[in-house]
């Protein structure tokens, strides 16, 4: 008993943290998105579900919702295999292992504005260097950011790069907790490394490789920071995702509760996949036991 | 009793220090000025509160100026924390009239005994709202055309002063540097996606971009950006960039700077408060000079473009008159002179182009003069006013959208009434909003 309160005691603190940081906003924005105001705040009254139903009949809600399920569909599987190469690569302990762990997660480690910002040059439309290397090889310059076709599966293929260091963490831990008796058992019986790998190794790894996917797509589901630096939801609204929609909706069309209800509804879709992912690393855990 | 004195001493002296502070007025200012413009921002505020002893401004910079005005309503939407004075973008005037929240410069003007005709014509008429003037126009521009002589020279393309956009396009054209293979080396043109360019063309060539004259005889309440200016300006861009002749290197500016700078686009259009930047980026790398913004038929006027500063209502009176001190001194003809040196935004008031040290500066550096030779050789009218409406943000994203679906090949026309359908209904639902309360 008296354990169970000093405990308490300690955990106070982050738990007033969290509530005063993540439930209480939560809450506000739920309250908020069941109201209906002018830009300035004047004039709040019950709306009821009013916002979620004009949120839900919107075309341009729609699509936002297909371009981030595209965006999420090129991201969770590029940075989920790019994430394996690279853990496959460092999981072992070799000379110089250190660096090339290292250089894998350096990308995690720079901040989304540099990355974005150096990304911007790299793929500037004449001058940048993926063009001119394109130039070299007798190729023509690609719109990289300023094509409404590009635009989308560059920005997923960037962000995919910019959780590599992730994902390769993860799937390390992953990599290093499948037992070696279980690998050489199979080299005894003949296996070569590319049965042992689709045999042994990816089944093995299958939990990890499975809920780290699902971190991944969490994670794709609010990419914000390279969108708006590189491309603010164009060109033409083919980068405007669900959550670029919600910041485009609440910061530049100053329809706050609107928008609170497309964060809402956002919330709930991420809450669902934890949900599925919490589920899956319960019985995990059973199985271990 | 020399312990005693010495003790006195010191408390006279805190006490005397105490009365100065407790006279001295704080007053907040948040700004959205980065960069060259910050610096230039900055020493202001510095020089003011060196100047006297009455006023302390605390300077802020909020962010860009889309983060400034949510920072204001978000600060309005709680009833506190809001400053005294805050800098507002151009299109944000009908928003802050709307919010009954800010004190119409006009009413302090006129209580304070200064004379509003010593505005220029088109920064009063721009922050004019239902007949009276709001804010004070702090940094105004207008959009002019960048070139480089080097390439000019080359291609042999005479210099002029002023353009239609019909022959800014054949210039574009005779610019154009390709190689053997048809890839382009030296784009003519490079404007980047930004509505105001395409409000611009609509005011210079005598079109109004929203309805009642430019919302200025009555509140807008439709937009009329699919007029023939426009329709022009989209089309030719987006011909141009289907030739190879004109860069699309998106919405953001400096991404289209940078490739001017590098002599790979011979023609662009800016803003005058690009100048000093764009100056230092080319360097010694070609000779620049600077024309009037193009027009469609006959030359207007362009409107001017910039942000406001915008006095807030509910502030003591002895705080509301110190923010106006503020104001006072950033309409000093001097401080004006500082102002438009160090940023290339052109003075609001009369009487600085005469002073000597603007004078000076304007031989070594005629670009500067380009901004102020095209405000004064603008006709003063409800087009060159600019557009006055709400949503004016949003309304924006429509036109630049419709800017890149016309570079995708859907003719302007088209592109600008879908775009102008989505703008109503925002309109229609901004005016519906602020008409409720």
């Amino acid at each position: 008993m008296r354990a169970g309160l000093e405990a308490l005691a300690f955990l106070l603190p982050a738990y007033g943290l969290f509530l005063l940081f993540m439930i209480l906003p939560v809450g506000e924005a739920l309250w908020l998105s069941l109201h209906q105001e002018d830009l300035f705040g004047r004039g709040r009254e019950w709306a009821g579900l009013a916002n979620y139903g004009e949120a839900l009949a919107r075309p341009e809600f729609w699509k936002s919702v297909g371009l981030t399920l595209k965006f999420a569909l090129i991201t969770a599987p590029l940075e989920l295999l790019l994430g394996l190469v690279a853990a496959l690569l460092v999981y072992r302990p070799y000379p110089g292992v250190a660096l090339f762990r290292t250089l894998f997660f350096l990308t995690t480690a720079v901040p989304t504005a540099v990355a974005a910002v150096a990304w911007g040059w790299f793929l500037h439309p004449v001058g940048g260097y993926a063009n001119r290397v394109l130039g070299a090889l007798g190729l023509p310059p690609m719109p990289w950011l300023t094509s409404p076709e590009l635009a989308l599966p560059t920005l997923a293929v960037i962000t995919a790069w910019a959780g590599v260091g992730f994902t390769a963490i993860l799937l390390t831990a992953g990599l290093q907790n499948i037992p070696e008796e279980v690998l050489e058992a199979a080299t005894v019986d003949g296996a070569g490394p590319w049965t042992r790998f689709w045999r042994i190794t990816l089944p093995l790894l299958s939990p990890t490789l499975f809920l780290t996917g699902l971190l991944v797509l969490l994670k794709s589901l609010t990419a914000f920071g390279q969108i708006h630096l590189l491309t603010r939801g164009g060109p033409a609204e083919s980068s405007m995702v669900w959550i670029y929609r919600v910041y485009q909706d609440a910061f530049f069309n100053f329809r706050v509760p609107l928008a609170a209800a497309e964060a809402f509804l956002l919330f709930l879709v991420l809450l669902a996949l934890a949900g599925l992912q919490f589920w899956l690393l319960g019985r995990r855990v059973h199985y271990a036991a | 009793m020399q312990q005693f004195r010495r003790t006195v001493a010191g408390l006279v002296a805190l006490a005397l220090l105490a009365g100065a502070q407790a006279q001295q007025v704080t007053i907040e200012f948040w700004h959205s000025m980065g960069g060259v413009l910050g610096e230039a921002t900055e020493a202001l505020v510095q020089e003011f509160n060196k100047s006297q002893r009455e006023v302390r401004v605390k300077s802020q910079y909020v962010g860009s100026y889309d983060d400034g005005i949510n920072k204001l309503l978000a600060a309005l939407r709680a009833g506190r924390g809001y400053p005294h004075v805050i800098q507002v973008y151009d299109i944000g005037a009908r928003i802050l009239a709307d919010s009954g929240a800010v004190l119409p410069l006009e009413d302090l003007a006129r209580k304070e005994g200064f004379d509003l005709g010593r505005f220029l014509a088109q920064p009063r008429n721009y922050y004019t709202v239902d007949g009276k003037l709001y804010g004070l126009p702090f940094n105004s521009s207008n959009p002019i055309l960048y070139f480089n002589m080097a390439a000019f020279e080359e291609a042999g393309v005479a210099f002029r002063p002023s353009w239609s956009l019909k022959d800014l396009e054949e210039a574009a054209r005779k610019l154009t540097k390709k190689d053997a293979q048809g890839r382009t080396l030296r784009y003519g043109l490079s404007i980047p996606i930004d509505s105001w360019f395409v409000e611009q063309i609509s005011y210079n060539s005598g079109e109004y971009f929203c309805n009642n004259e430019n919302g200025r005889k009555a509140r807008a309440t439709a937009v009329t950006f699919d007029n023939e200016a426009a329709v022009a300006f989209l089309d030719m861009y987006a011909r141009l960039v289907r030739e190879g002749v004109a860069a699309n290197t998106g919405r953001t500016w400096a991404d289209s700077q940078s490739l001017f700078a590098q002599g790979q686009a011979a023609i662009a259009a800016y803003s005058t408060a690009s100048l000093t930047g764009v100056l230092r980026q080319v360097g010694n790398r070609f000779p620049l000079r600077t024309a009037f913004y193009p027009y469609v038929g006959q030359r207007n006027g362009v409107a001017i473009g910039g942000a406001a500063l915008y006095l807030l209502k509910g502030f003591p009176e002895a705080e509301t008159k110190a923010a106006w001190a503020f104001i006072r001194f950033l309409l000093e003809p001097k401080t004006q002179a500082k102002w438009h040196l160090a940023t290339g935004y052109f003075p609001v008031v009369q009487g600085v182009t005469e002073l000597p040290e603007v004078r000076q500066a304007h031989v070594r550096q005629p670009n500067y003069t380009t901004a102020i030779q095209q405000l004064l050789t603008s006709k003063a009218n409800t087009a060159s006013a600019g557009c006055l409406m709400g949503a004016f943000p949003e309304i924006r994203q429509y036109v630049q959208a419709a800017w890149e679906e016309t570079l995708r090949g859907k003719p302007a026309r088209e592109a600008l009434r879908e775009a102008k359908s989505r703008a109503d209904q925002a309109l229609e639902r901004y005016n519906r909003s602020v008409a409720q309360r």
